[in-house]
């Protein structure tokens, strides 16, 4: 009992345990009610993320929180921090908040918000024993919406990121597409994926978004597959919510197997119809699923997947439709978890 | 009647659409978990044999290599150094663990290896060179701490007036000449702020000053990295070539090899010419690869100004630290000879402490310690590298090698030391690479027939030449820190620079050092 009590017992009164648990609880159930979406920023020339996120989120129960992660300064970096403290000290801003800054101004642009007269608070958190830590600005908008930047420092990108969830949690993440998808050559060797790993260990629905915003529409891909079809229902009212047209799409690998992707597409069909969302056209084609989807889908702003629900094991080993539509996609890409 | 359409149907995004997950207790489990999980991994990280691979394949290296049998001409205690040699320098490179574990396990692999007393290991590691980078670096943390960068930032503009180019020569001069001293990371730490300050009150929109901030940043790195070989004090690679020159060559009963002495004075009557004959390329390098967007600074300077106005005079206490600055340049140059560098260094250090001008604090957080104890490891390795032989064998295959190649005297094997010295340095820190390298190419030297002096400078030098990566010097590492550059930046206008350096100090080589007696 000791030693339970050590490892996982608190040094606080039983009723004050209870109040600090029941107010996380009351914070967390009031997130889930609301549509929250993390933006990865990472650097200016990729903002577009910020503005897909503001196209896709722009409801007043939508909150939309942009986070840059600042990997810790290397072991034994110490001038490193100390040059950062020198740059904090004179009041020089640190990139990330640069970069933070820049997508608050493209979301006051989209969504037209008086963020000037939103109630701001600040906050800020040791972390990792860096000289600037966390640090955290949100605004809170008269209709309820909160805009959150967040600078966070951690081990690596995607630690913060997955941190950044356990804090949320969030129905949507969307980041851009990594530069490691782009270029090839000994390049790539010496930078690391930070979107393949989240795509693969995120437990919410994560957009690789690409700078496809002159298009429109959302292009739904489906299987026949019970998680197929519940992915479709969930981006179709993503899509409908948004204003955007909805087309659906199955691809049949051979000939012989046409019939079922025709039932595929009718029965998402008929599952929006339901729902009354409208469906502007439902196509099908025969070839290889990966690639149909990524030449179909490319005239549209969003080509939507869902994840094939195997284990991390498996996608470490054997190639799935998700991540390669994702890596080869010329348009922005939504993996519905 | 007529049918009234259907109202839009409306959707609660969070519900319906795309689903954050809900609290089953599943769910619950498994983020308790995953949060448990990050703490642990915090802790002892699983991915610890990926993560250490590369320490894991150096000691199986180096147990192969030490099962080899000796090769012929080596003793089996130089075959052991020679492998500890080879092991550190893979860690060195590799970095799988904090660069200091790597001179702990020196110190316990020279005792369980090479079977040598624990207090006579203990004793290599504190010389007066060791003494004297400990006192260096405390040295400038305290004077970083004096937040003399915004009138320094001033004085530079006062002098070069509000051309870019003018700007960017200061900026390289003034980092120079305090990088020569007290050592160029700290430097580098001291003048970013002026640097940034300048770009940004130039333009907040990095985009639109994108040239300007390179060629700003990089005259403080380079001013810095040309400047590190100026003075013993600029780097600890200066200090572990002194303390080499010393244990291999100086032997107090013969006068003759009192040449092998290089105090203070000396070193700089070598070097600090070099440093000052790459200063006017530094900018015209930089000029000629980032065409600033500005040719002239006027409206930052105007803004520094007025920073500088609201700072008021010159306080009491930043007078004392400037006397004491230069007391301590005084004790070097003139009494190094007499009291060894690193006592100065150390009372300089005190002295800024009992002055109440930086708290042991600040002095204890900003000096890396484990750089202290990483060299006096490698020096104490350097030399059982010589004492065992291990260097002699190495330097002999070495010479064999350039032989064949044609490049086994004069010129040629010059600028084979520098080329390796550059590519080594490029890999790992400065001072591990002279340290690695020192004992190998002055026994090279003797086995040439070439001065060991020219050959020890030649590596010195070059080791200042890390130009082309991010991670070649602490004072790149920084200002890329800023995140106005790009890592193909340091490419692009880093083999320009090599090459400039080489030249130089070939030169310097063929003829300015020997008419020192070198």
């Amino acid at each position: 009992m000791g030693i339970w009590r050590a490892l996982w017992g608190s040094p606080l009164h039983e009723r004050h345990e209870q109040a600090v648990r029941q107010s996380l609880e009351k914070q967390r159930a009031e997130r889930r009610k609301r549509f929250r979406v993390l933006v990865s920023v990472k650097d200016e020339e990729t903002l577009y993320v910020v503005r897909m996120a503001a196209r896709l989120a722009n409801c007043d129960t939508c909150d939309i929180v942009l986070l840059y992660v600042r990997p810790i300064d290397r072991s034994g970096a110490i001038q490193v921090r100390l040059a950062r403290q020198n740059l904090l000290e004179e009041g020089i801003e640190l990139p990330g908040l640069r970069r933070l800054r820049k997508g608050l101004d493209v979301l006051r642009e989209e969504l037209g918000l008086p963020l000037e007269n939103c109630p701001a608070q600040t906050a800020h958190s040791s972390a990792w024993g860096d000289a600037a830590g966390d640090n955290k600005v949100s605004f809170r908008c008269p209709e309820g919406r909160e805009i959150v930047l967040k600078l966070k420092v951690a081990p690596d990108v995607v630690t913060g990121i997955l941190d950044q969830y356990e804090l949320g949690p969030y129905n949507l993440i969307i980041m851009g597409e990594p530069l490691r998808w782009r270029k090839s050559g000994l390049w790539v060797l010496f930078h690391e994926v930070v979107a393949e790993r989240v795509l693969t260990l995120a437990p919410c629905s994560v957009m690789i978004a690409r700078d496809s915003l002159d298009r429109k529409g959302f292009f739904l891909c489906t299987d026949g597959s019970a998680r197929a079809m519940n992915a479709v229902r969930r981006a179709a009212v993503l899509a409908y919510e948004a204003g955007e047209e909805i087309t659906l799409f199955s691809a049949a690998p051979s000939r012989a197997e046409l019939k079922a992707a025709r039932k595929a597409v009718d029965d998402a069909r008929a599952l929006l119809e339901k729902l009354d969302i409208p469906v502007k056209d439902a196509i099908t084609a025969i070839g290889d699923p990966v690639d149909k989807i990524i030449e179909r889908g490319e005239k549209y702003m969003v080509t939507v997947i869902s994840n094939n629900g195997r284990s991390r094991l498996y996608n470490a080993f054997f190639r799935t439709t998700e991540r390669e539509v994702a890596r080869r996609a010329k348009t922005s890409v939504l993996v519905v978890r | 009647m007529a049918r009234t359409k259907a109202a839009p149907p409306h959707f609660d995004l969070a519900r319906d659409s795309l689903q954050a997950r809900e609290p089953d207790i599943i769910t619950h489990l498994r983020r308790r978990g995953y949060q448990r999980w990050l703490m642990f991994r915090r802790a002892i990280n699983l991915h610890y044999f990926i993560e250490k691979r590369w320490f894991f394949i150096a000691v199986f290296i180096g147990a192969v290599l030490l099962m080899l049998p000796t090769p012929e001409g080596l003793t089996r205690e130089g075959h052991i150094v020679l492998v500890m040699s080879v092991v550190a320098t893979i860690l060195f490179v590799t970095e799988p663990v904090p660069l200091p574990t790597v001179a702990l396990m020196i110190v316990v692999a020279q005792v369980a290896l090479l079977s040598l007393e624990s207090t006579k290991v203990a004793k290599s590691l504190m010389t007066d060179s060791v003494l004297f980078i400990m006192g260096s670096l405390m040295l400038a943390v305290a004077v970083v701490k004096q937040k003399l960068d915004t009138r320094i930032a001033w004085l530079i503009v006062r002098v070069t007036g509000t051309r870019t180019l003018s700007i960017a020569f200061g900026i390289s001069v003034v980092s120079g000449l305090l990088a020569s001293f007290i050592g160029e990371h700290t430097v580098a730490a001291m003048m970013l702020p002026v640097g940034v300050t300048l770009i940004t009150l130039t333009s907040q929109d990095p985009k639109k000053v994108r040239n300007l901030a390179a060629v700003l940043l990089f005259s403080i790195s380079y001013g810095c990295s040309i400047a590190g070989i100026g003075t013993p004090s600029g780097g600890a690679r200066n200090a572990i070539m002194i303390d080499y020159w010393q244990t291999f060559f100086y032997d107090p009963g013969k006068p003759e090899t009192a040449r092998f002495l290089i105090d203070y004075a000396k070193w700089m009557a070598y070097a600090y010419p070099i440093f000052l004959l790459q200063l006017p390329f530094v900018s015209i390098i930089l000029m000629t690869a980032f065409k600033p967007e500005y040719r002239r600074l006027d409206r930052a300077v105007a803004r520094l100004r007025k920073k500088v106005l609201a700072q008021g005079p010159l306080k009491p206490g930043d007078w004392v630290a400037i006397i004491l600055f230069f007391a301590i340049l005084y004790g070097w140059i003139m009494l190094s000879s007499h009291y060894g560098m690193g006592t100065i260094a150390v009372a300089g250090a005190a002295a800024f402490l009992i002055a109440g001008l930086v708290r042991w604090e600040d002095v204890n957080t900003g000096v890396n310690w484990g750089v202290v104890l990483l060299y006096a490891a490698a020096i104490s390795l350097g030399v059982q590298m010589k004492d065992t032989g291990a260097a002699a064998w190495v330097a002999g295959k070495f010479l064999d090698l350039l032989n064949t190649a044609g490049l086994g005297e004069g010129v040629g094997l010059w600028a084979a030391v520098s080329m390796l010295t550059t590519a080594v340095t490029n890999t790992m820190s400065n001072g591990a690479a002279v340290a690695v390298l020192g004992p190998i190419v002055l026994n090279l030297a003797q086995a040439a027939g070439e001065s060991p002096i020219i050959i020890g400078f030649i590596t010195a030098v070059s080791s200042a030449f890390a130009y082309l990566t991010v991670v070649g010097t602490p004072a790149c590492t920084i200002v890329y820190a800023s995140g106005y550059l790009k890592t193909t930046d340091f490419l692009k206008v880093g083999w320009r620079m090599v090459v400039m350096s080489t030249l130089i100090m070939l030169g310097a080589a063929a003829i300015y050092w020997p008419m020192l007696g070198a």
